[in-house]
C-alpha cells in the first residue's frame, strides 16, 4: 500500500466518523488506523491518527517452498502460464520428508524417471510417516518443497513430465 | 495457551476468531478446497488447507487437524459448534497429543451424549427430570408396562440422538407397539445405537435451554436462559433471552441446578 493511498484512507475514517480502520490485503499487509481518545472535551476536535504498521502476515497457503531448479526466476515465471506434466499434491496435513531417513539418499531427484507405484517422500503425520506414491509415471522435472518443509492437503510437491 | 486452532468454519470461526484477538492470542484457521475464500480463513493469522469440500474430507477429519496443529504449532483447539465439538474422541485425541481441547472433558461429552444416562445423573443431584422410564427399555413388553406409569401420550427417544431427530410418539398401545421397533431401527441407522428410552409428552410445553460455562478449577457460572419454543419440526428457529416466561426467582433457581447439575458430570 503507497503513502498516498493511506491518506486516503485517513481522510475516509475522518468523513465516516470512525475510531479505528484494519486493513488486510491479499499479500500479507496489514494496517491498522486508530483515533486517540480525547482527553479534555474542550480540546480542538482535530483527531490525531497513529498508524499502527504490523508486519506482513503469512498465510501457509500463499507461501511457496524454494524450489530446487537451477532456472532463472524470469524463465520460472514463463514456466507457470503454460505448465508441462502434472503435479503431485500432498494428500494430507504434515512434514515433508525427500528421504525415509535423514542418513539415507533421497526418494527422488530431478531427471529420475518414476512410475505410478515409486515413493516419491515421505509425510510426517502425527508421529506417523506417509509414504506418498507418484500416481503417475513420467519424469520428475521439478521438486516445490523443500525437505522437512510443512505442507497442507493440495501443496504442489512434484511436477511430473 | 498462545496459539488457538478454530477447527469449524463461518460464522462462528469469524466469533472465535474475533474473541482469539481480543485476548491477544493467535490464531490458526483450518478450511476445505471450497472455503479458500471465505472470511474465517482471511481472518485468521495462518490458514491451513485441510482437505477436499466435503465435510468428511476435512472438518471431519480428526488427522489433519490434528496435524495442522503440529505443523503451526498451535497449543489449543477450539472446535466451534457442530463438527467435532461433542465428539468424545476428537476431545480424547487432543488430551492424547497434549492440546488443549477448549470444551468439555471427553468423559463429560460421552455422559451428556447419551440421554439416558444424563437423565440418570440428574436424578442423583436431584435436578428435575421429565417422568419417564428410569433407563434404556430394550423390548416392547418392557415399555408397555412402563406406559403405564405415566399414560398417553408417550415418546420414545432414541438415546443416542439430538437436534429434534429420533423422536417418535405413541397415543396408544397398538400405536406404541409399532412406533417402539420404528424408533430402534430408526436410532441405529441415523445414531449407530438402537437404545430408547420413554418420556411422558408434555403438551403445549416452553423448551428452556440454560448456557453453562466451566473452567478446570471448578468454577461454574451460568449464563442465563433462552426460550427455544419456537420450532419447526422440533428444530430451533429462534432462541429468545430472557425467557418471557420465567420469573427472577425461577431463573435463578433454574441456573443454580443447572450449574450444579454439570459440575457432577
Amino acid at each position: 500500500m503507497e503513502f498516498k493511498q493511506i491518506k486516503e484512507l485517513m481522510a475516509a475514517m475522518e468523513r465516516a466518523g470512525l475510531k479505528k480502520l484494519s486493513v488486510k490485503e491479499k499479500d500479507g499487509f496489514e494496517l491498522t488506523l486508530e483515533k486517540a481518545d480525547e482527553v479534555h472535551p474542550h480540546t480542538q476536535s482535530h483527531p490525531s491518527f497513529h498508524p499502527v504498521y504490523h508486519p506482513p502476515v503469512i498465510h501457509m497457503k500463499e507461501t511457496h517452498a524454494p524450489q530446487i531448479s537451477s532456472k532463472s526466476s524470469a524463465e520460472q515465471e514463463k514456466k507457470e502460464e503454460k505448465v508441462e506434466g502434472r503435479y503431485v499434491t500432498s494428500p494430507m496435513v504434515g512434514t515433508f520428508y525427500s528421504s525415509p531417513s535423514p542418513d539415507d539418499p533421497i526418494f527422488v531427484k530431478v531427471g529420475d524417471r518414476v512410475e505410478e507405484n515409486t515413493v516419491l517422500c515421505i509425510i510426517e503425520a502425527m508421529k506417523v510417516m506417509n509414504e506418498v506414491k507418484s500416481g503417475v509415471s513420467g519424469v520428475v522435472a521439478e521438486i516445490c518443497v523443500s525437505n522437512g518443509h510443512p505442507v497442507e492437503f493440495g501443496t504442489k510437491m512434484f511436477r511430473i513430465v | 495457551m498462545k496459539k488457538v486452532l478454530i477447527a469449524n468454519r463461518g460464522e462462528i470461526a469469524v466469533r472465535i476468531i474475533r474473541a482469539c484477538h481480543d485476548l491477544g492470542l493467535q490464531t490458526v484457521a483450518v478450511y476445505s478446497e471450497a472455503d479458500a475464500e471465505a472470511l474465517h480463513v482471511l481472518y485468521a493469522d495462518e490458514a491451513i488447507c485441510i482437505g477436499e469440500a466435503p465435510s468428511a474430507k476435512s472438518y471431519l477429519k480428526i488427522a489433519n487437524i490434528i496435524s495442522a496443529c503440529e505443523i503451526t504449532g498451535a497449543d489449543a483447539i477450539h472446535p466451534g459448534y457442530g463438527f467435532l465439538s461433542e465428539n468424545a474422541n476428537f476431545a480424547s485425541i487432543c488430551e492424547s497429543c497434549g492440546l488443549n481441547f477448549i470444551g468439555p472433558s471427553p468423559n463429560t461429552i460421552s455422559l451428556l451424549g447419551d440421554k439416558s444416562r444424563a437423565k440418570e445423573i440428574a436424578k442423583s443431584v436431584k435436578c428435575p427430570t421429565i417422568p419417564g422410564s428410569p433407563g434404556i427399555v430394550s423390548d416392547v413388553q418392557e415399555g408397555l408396562k412402563e406406559v403405564k406409569k405415566y399414560g398417553f401420550p408417550i415418546f420414545i427417544k432414541a438415546s443416542a440422538g439430538g437436534g429434534g431427530k429420533g423422536i417418535r410418539i405413541a397415543h396408544d398401545q397398538e400405536e406404541f407397539v409399532r412406533q417402539f421397533a420404528a424408533a430402534r431401527a430408526e436410532a441405529e441407522a441415523s445414531f449407530g445405537n438402537p437404545d430408547v428410552y420413554l418420556e411422558k409428552m408434555i403438551m403445549n410445553p416452553r423448551h428452556i435451554e440454560v448456557q453453562v460455562m466451566g473452567d478446570k478449577h471448578g468454577n461454574y457460572i451460568h449464563l442465563g436462559e433462552r426460550d427455544c419454543t419456537i420450532q419447526r419440526r422440533r428444530q430451533k428457529l429462534i432462541e429468545e433471552a430472557p425467557s418471557p416466561v420465567l420469573s427472577e426467582a425461577l431463573r435463578k433457581k433454574n441456573g443454580a441446578v443447572c450449574c450444579r447439575y454439570c459440575k457432577s458430570c
